[in-house]
């Protein structure tokens, strides 16, 4: 007798064991995995292998083998024939060689996450995204009742117009009878009160009864969130140190992650901006350095061009933008008007001051625009990248913030 | 007979049937004794987990197995295994996993291999039988898991880990060879057992305190000349388990589990060849039979061919060579014997020309193990099909002393099957000697010093003894002394 049982809803439990090794070389893991970062592609959100050292592994005993090992598909060597040693000891072939050398383990993106940012308890990107579906409300007909505010004056009027024909129809009909025998016959003294009655109801008929009232209905309708565009904006003028880029990578890249996980499709555009603003890839985005003065409206003026020019329609837009905080003092104003602008058609725009203590120009100049979907944050240094990352995209039920 | 499965998808109800059929070739025509089946479908998450926890589906946690899995699960992404076949418990009944993914056809593959031939071998093959209690493995790990987590839980996940690591490092050296294990038993009976132990425990700590003489006195010294234990213990984790002075009785129930599940998997090591090559020929001859009956359609059988070749060869010149290829073709070779034996054949093998080929081949599968098997059964068109040769260590580099041939394929055989019996070879070290009033030294003796010299870790093996075992600990081997301080 055979039984079959189905499993599979009761899960795996590789991942006591898997948290176990990797405590064990959490410190080289965290190693090779800021060393991964360093080269890594932002907009790559896959996992990742890290190989892990030597040593790890349980040791083992064994014994110099005396018997001579027999080979097959033999396919052309003759008696006499010899080959040169390789150099290792071992009882060759019982499946131990991978013993000694390096190994590789698999981070899932989350474990990458976990190690980039020591551990510090990161937002659940994929929870968040089921919860911050983007919304339309779409108009879908009428309904009988709802908020003063929906009222539907044209509907609930012709409601009341109908209503009124309708009824005044029913009297009309018996007044016309009761009047056309009292012009022949006359009436008995209850048709005569039926009469009047009839009469006085026609006039008070209510002009909007209760059953008139006609609302406009709107139903929630998923957006459909199928393409976005994420432009990432940075400062590059001589003051952006290596550590602050490093800094504004992270961010950018945590970002990245939770916008990638709404859409099918993601485009990252890379714009640096110093003197004036140039377009460019993902490499020289992190590796260029200009000098000159900063006029961070140049970078803005260059996204609302390409904006304008290559995405709008059905595009999701977004920008991250780190910079130090500096800015040409003139250019204020003119940051301002593009920033309200394109915050305007943009999902969302973020920035985040990298590296500085205190609140800097930008910093000061963006929170008090208080723009619903211009978030503001500052790192001094990387344990704030993650605190400012979850600060900024808080469910906005949770911060009480409607997102236009 | 209907066709078994409508297309590549299958539903339960077809499995129930195909198993139906499956088990009425098998027991009808290769009589096959059989555990019941339990058949689980399982993911290949789980598949993996099972694959890194040694092949058993309930294990306690510990980082090695992480390891394990994290090798396996990147051999997976990168498609290097295809995880599709099969993974079997000895237990009774005998669980098998089908991974949701397979095929049909694979699902009927993977039933026939593992529910009927490796269930048959683990059975009725003299290692598994007499060495291992397949009752309640599933029980006892599950026992064992939450013995360890329990343990985490009150001594803390480093301790814990310290002991398992130098448990599992010497895990070689805590299996009775050639001894009947006591049974394993469900977890109540385990854990009352549990309770007697450390009583008994705390009455031999009693002892080795009470009696302690002064080290000097001339009794000690007398004492030191009777040597303790009388003769040398081969288990060593079991020596220790049971004599070691200062060890809570947590630790002591670790060592124990992990010697158990040790003895456990111990047969499995000793009989690759010939329980991968039996389950593959039973699948062979079932899906065959499977396909003549009309259960499996031409296009089906041709899937199924493609993975049983894919299965059945070893790529390249190697010395590793493939289980199920060798086992396979030798399997499928005692049949032709018995079939269609040459005249040099009938000579040599006893069986050649027997008519019942099915009694031959379940006398083969069920009383050798892999060295023997080949010792006995290894035949010259085996040899020569396989293309095999011998390779001579000359130091500096091998030399080919033998291609397949007619008037060689006897050495072959011979090297080939001193290769598996000196894989299945651990080092023979024992506990000689505590020096029991003195110092607490527990000195090990290696007792095959005229095999090839020890390699690998030994001085950290060593440490782990020592850590188990809380005093200094010596190894005497090779003509060397290693020495392993406490503390150091």
């Amino acid at each position: 007798m055979s039984y079959i049982v189905d499993r599979r809803s009761s899960g795996s439990t590789g991942g006591a064991s898997k948290k176990k090794l990797m405590d064990r070389v959490s410190k080289s893991i965290k190693e090779k995995v800021l060393q991964d970062f360093q080269t890594r592609s932002i907009s790559d959100v896959t996992g990742r292998s890290v190989s892990i050292p030597k040593g790890l592994r349980q040791p083992r005993v064994w014994h110099q083998s005396d018997a001579d090992p027999v080979i097959i598909n033999n396919d052309q060597f003759k008696v006499g024939d010899r080959m040169w040693k390789r150099e290792s000891g071992g009882k060759g072939g019982s499946g131990q060689g991978d013993l000694e050398g390096e190994m590789e383990i698999y981070l899932s993106p989350e474990e990458y996450l976990e190690f980039l940012f020591d551990g510090v308890e990161l937002p659940d990107l994929v929870k968040r995204t089921e919860d911050q579906e983007d919304v339309l409300y779409a108009r879908a007909g009428f309904t009988k009742s709802g908020v003063p505010a929906n009222l539907n004056m044209v509907r609930t009027l012709k409601q009341s117009m109908v209503r009124k024909k309708m009824l005044t129809g029913v009297f009309n009909d018996e007044i016309a009878e009761l009047e056309e025998k009292k012009e022949k016959e006359g009436l008995t003294e209850e048709e005569e009160a039926r009469l009047q009655e009839l009469l006085e109801k026609k006039t008070k008929l209510v002009f909007i009864d209760e059953v008139d009232l006609r609302y406009n209905n709107r139903e929630e309708q998923p957006k459909p969130n199928v393409k976005a565009v994420v432009f990432f904006l940075m400062d590059c003028s001589g003051s952006m140190t290596d550590d602050k880029i490093d800094l504004a990578k992270r961010f950018m890249f945590l970002v990245f992650l939770l916008i990638q996980n709404r859409y099918k499709t993601v485009k990252p555009e890379f714009i640096l901006y110093a003197g004036n603003a140039v377009r460019t890839d993902e490499e020289s985005f992190f590796n260029t350095r200009a000098g000159g003065g900063t006029v961070t409206s140049s970078g803005y003026e260059l996204i609302e061009q390409i904006w304008d020019a290559e995405y709008g329609g059905d595009w999701n837009g977004y920008i991250i933008h780190a910079s130090d905080g500096d800015n040409y003092g003139m250019d204020d104003d003119r940051v301002m008007e593009l920033v309200t602008r394109l915050a305007g058609y943009m999902q969302m725009i973020a920035y985040l001051e990298v590296g500085m203590f205190g609140a800097n120009e930008l910093h000061e100049l963006f929170t008090g625009m208080a723009l619903p979907n211009l978030r503001v944050g500052s790192a001094p240094g990387e344990e704030d990248v993650v605190k400012e990352f979850k600060n900024m995209f808080r469910r906005k039920r949770d911060a009480g913030q409607v997102q236009g | 007979m209907d066709l078994l499965f409508k297309d590549a998808d299958w539903t339960a109800d077809e499995l129930v049937n195909a198993d139906g059929e499956i088990r009425r070739i098998a027991e009808d025509e290769l009589r096959l004794e059989t555990y019941p089946n339990q058949f689980e479908l399982i993911t290949y998450e789980q598949m993996l987990d099972a694959y890194a926890s040694v092949g058993l589906p309930v294990m306690y946690s510990h980082w090695s197995f992480g390891r394990l899995r994290a090798m396996e699960e990147k051999g997976y992404r990168q498609g290097k295994n295809g995880l599709a076949y099969e993974l079997v418990i000895n237990s009774n009944p005998c669980v098998n996993y089908l991974m949701e993914t397979n095929t049909s056809v694979l699902q009927a593959l993977v039933i026939a291999h593992a529910g009927y031939g490796h269930n048959s071998f683990f059975k009725n093959n003299y290692a598994f039988k007499d060495g291992v209690d397949a009752s309640f493995i599933l029980d006892y790990l599950a026992y064992a898991k939450a013995y360890v987590a329990e343990c985490e839980k009150k001594y803390g996940p480093k301790i814990v880990e310290n002991v398992l690591d130098a448990a599992h490092a010497l895990k070689d050296w805590g299996v009775d060879y050639g001894k009947r294990p006591q049974p394993l038993t469900k977890k109540e009976i385990e854990e009352e057992e549990v309770k007697r132990r450390e009583q008994e425990a705390r009455d031999r700590l009693l002892e080795w305190e009470v009696l302690k003489p002064a080290a000097t006195s001339p009794d000690a010294q007398a004492d030191e000349e009777i040597r303790w234990p009388e003769s040398p213990e081969e288990n060593i984790l079991y020596f220790v388990e049971k004599n070691a002075l200062n060890m809570p009785n947590w630790k002591r129930e670790l060592i124990r589990i992990v010697r158990r599940i040790e003895q456990y998997l111990h047969p499995q090591m000793g009989s690759k060849v010939m329980n991968e090559g039996w389950a593959t020929f039973t699948h062979y001859y079932i899906m065959t039979r499977l396909h003549e009956k009309g259960g499996l359609s031409d296009g089906q059988y041709l899937e199924f061919l493609r993975s049983h070749t894919a299965v059945v060869q070893t790529r390249g010149i190697t010395a590793s060579i493939n289980p199920y290829h060798l086992g396979f073709n030798m399997f499928t070779d005692i049949r032709r014997i018995c079939e269609n034996p040459t005249e040099a054949e009938r000579k040599e093998f006893d069986f050649a020309g027997e008519k019942d080929w099915v009694s031959v081949l379940q006398y083969a599968a069920y009383n050798f193990r892999d060295e023997s098997f080949i010792r006995q059964f290894l035949s010259a068109k085996v040899v020569a099909d396989m293309q095999m040769a011998v390779l001579t260590d000359e130091d500096d580099y091998m030399e080919i002393s033998h291609v397949a041939s007619e008037d060689t394929y006897k050495e072959v055989r011979k090297k080939l099957a001193d290769r598996y019996l000196d894989i299945l070879r651990v080092p023979d070290l024992r506990v000689y000697k505590v020096n029991r009033w003195g110092d607490r030294r527990l000195i090990v003796k290696r007792y095959d010093d005229d095999r090839g010299k020890l390699l690998g870790d030994v001085d950290l093996t060593l440490r782990h003894l020592a850590y188990l075992w809380s005093y200094d600990v010596e190894l005497i081997a090779d003509g060397e002394s290693h020495i392993a301080i406490t503390g150091g």
